[in-house]
């Protein structure tokens, strides 16, 4: 009776046992997941750093191909307008220049490359040099392979649609340029209220920009249009407002405001988000 | 002679409740790991799906998705320029709920499908066309991202979702 009282219990360890060590190797062999162990599933992770660089060295080595070769056409075809237009140059002129300096050459080199992250647009500059001429290239990406090229100065020169209403004056923004250290806006001010209305820019407060970190940054000089401003209805003025401003900040701007705005003799304060 | 019999007993309980636990495990498994982002079977559009996340512009991230296109891409052909069918080898990376949804075979077809758009090839060798591809990326849920792609057909338009997860390992939740 005993005898058979322990085969039954041994029986029943050995049943449990094994459903527990079954238990085991199934939830190993179902949830573990099996890719994990898969070489064509792993990746390599890049940083915006090793990321920006890889897509620099794509660019230098796209256009100096076409400068080693001559490609003119390939040439032209990035070239930034803004650039053309603002500098008064037609892209066979620009091309003419590089090919007089000798930099359309078998011997040219790309050296000083540096990058400057400019919002959701990044700036690569380098030196191209055949030995003895050289000519800084500006290469101006707004998304990835997707990029334009200018010559000499990093200047940006970029046409923008922001406009805005506040306290009856429509603001727009047409245009933007960016260089080191400085930004400029074009403003068109329109009074659309029946008030008489004021804008004064006479203090370097008096128009500030606002990044989205929540850096403020005013106007240079604080003068930067004629003076204050009457406006009546449905007149207009046109501003050049000029702000110290890195690069890379230039781009990350969210507000801007204008902080000496009379209505009917009232202070108040206009601002637009960008 | 009972001993036996309870013996059979044990036994046949033991494999009924390992058959049990293995569909368990499965289905619990399964309604954990559901992917609540594409409803592959009631999906008219992925664009509807797309559409729903924040468009990626960082580099690091285009990159890295890049890459494992790439990857993808020149899987359909070898070493010696021809057709080859490394891309099968990718059904193991598609996520636990696309592989509930396509069997092999099925992907095998779709795959092919989707990698065509890509192929390119003169003189009868055939080459991947897989440089600049990506149009545009987003993100759908926390890491996970459609890539929408331009393909060689200009009427066809490629797109393709990539999970990235921890340990620098990625899965395929879409093809199409």
């Amino acid at each position: 009776m005993l005898d058979e009282l322990l085969t039954d219990k041994r029986i029943k360890y050995a049943f449990f046992g094994l459903l527990a060590i079954a238990f085991i190797v199934i939830v190993y062999i179902v949830w573990i997941p099996k890719n994990n162990e898969l070489e064509i599933s792993k990746y390599t992770a890049y940083d915006e750093n090793t990321a920006n660089e890889a897509l620099r060295e794509k660019y230098v080595k796209t256009i100096t191909s076409y400068m080693r070769v001559g490609n003119t056409e390939k040439l032209k075809e990035l070239l930034n307008s803004n650039y053309l237009v603002e500098n008064e140059l037609t892209a066979e002129e620009c091309i003419n220049a590089l090919a007089k300096n000798g930099l359309l050459s078998l011997r040219i080199e790309a050296i000083n490359p540096i990058t400057v992250v400019c919002g959701n647009n990044v700036l690569h500059t380098y030196i191209v040099t055949n030995g003895t001429n050289r000519e800084k290239v500006n290469v101006f990406e707004t998304y990835p392979n997707t990029y334009t090229m200018f010559f000499g100065d990093s200047v940006i020169y970029q046409d923008i649609d922001v406009s805005g209403v506040s306290q009856g004056v429509n603001f727009e923004i047409s245009k933007m340029t960016v260089k080191n250290n400085q930004l400029t806006y074009e403003v068109k001010c329109t009074n659309l209220s029946s008030n008489s209305i004021v804008i004064d820019t006479t203090s370097a407060s008096s128009v500030v920009v606002a990044t989205k970190s929540g850096n403020v940054y005013t106007l240079i000089g604080g003068i930067n249009s004629s003076k204050d401003v009457t406006l009546s209805k449905d007149s207009s003025i046109n501003m050049t407002l000029d702000f110290a401003i890195s690069m890379s900040e230039a781009f990350n701007i969210s507000k801007l405001s204008f902080t000496d705005v009379y209505v009917n003799n009232e202070k108040v304060l206009a601002q637009i988000g960008m | 002679m009972e001993d036996k019999k309870n013996n059979k007993l044990y036994l046949i309980g033991l494999i009924l409740t390992i058959i049990c636990l293995v569909l368990l495990i499965q289905l619990l498994k399964k309604s954990l790991s559901k992917n609540e982002i594409y409803d592959y079977a009631n999906m008219e559009s992925i664009v509807n799906v797309m559409y729903k996340g924040d468009e990626v512009v960082a580099r690091a991230t285009y990159m890295t998705l890049n890459d494992i296109i790439s990857n993808y891409l020149d899987s359909y052909i070898d070493v010696n320029a021809s057709i080859s069918d490394g891309y099968k080898a990718y059904y193991d990376v598609l996520s636990d709920s696309y592989k509930d949804y396509l069997s092999r075979g099925q992907y095998e077809k779709r795959a092919v499908a989707f990698l065509k758009k890509f192929l390119v090839g003169e003189n009868d060798i055939p080459a991947m066309n897989d440089v600049d591809i990506i149009k545009s990326i987003y993100e759908v849920a926390n890491n996970e991202y459609i890539v929408k792609l331009d393909s060689n057909f200009q009427k066809e338009v490629a797109y393709i979702g990539i999970k990235l997860k921890n340990g620098n390992t990625y899965e395929i939740t879409y093809i199409e």
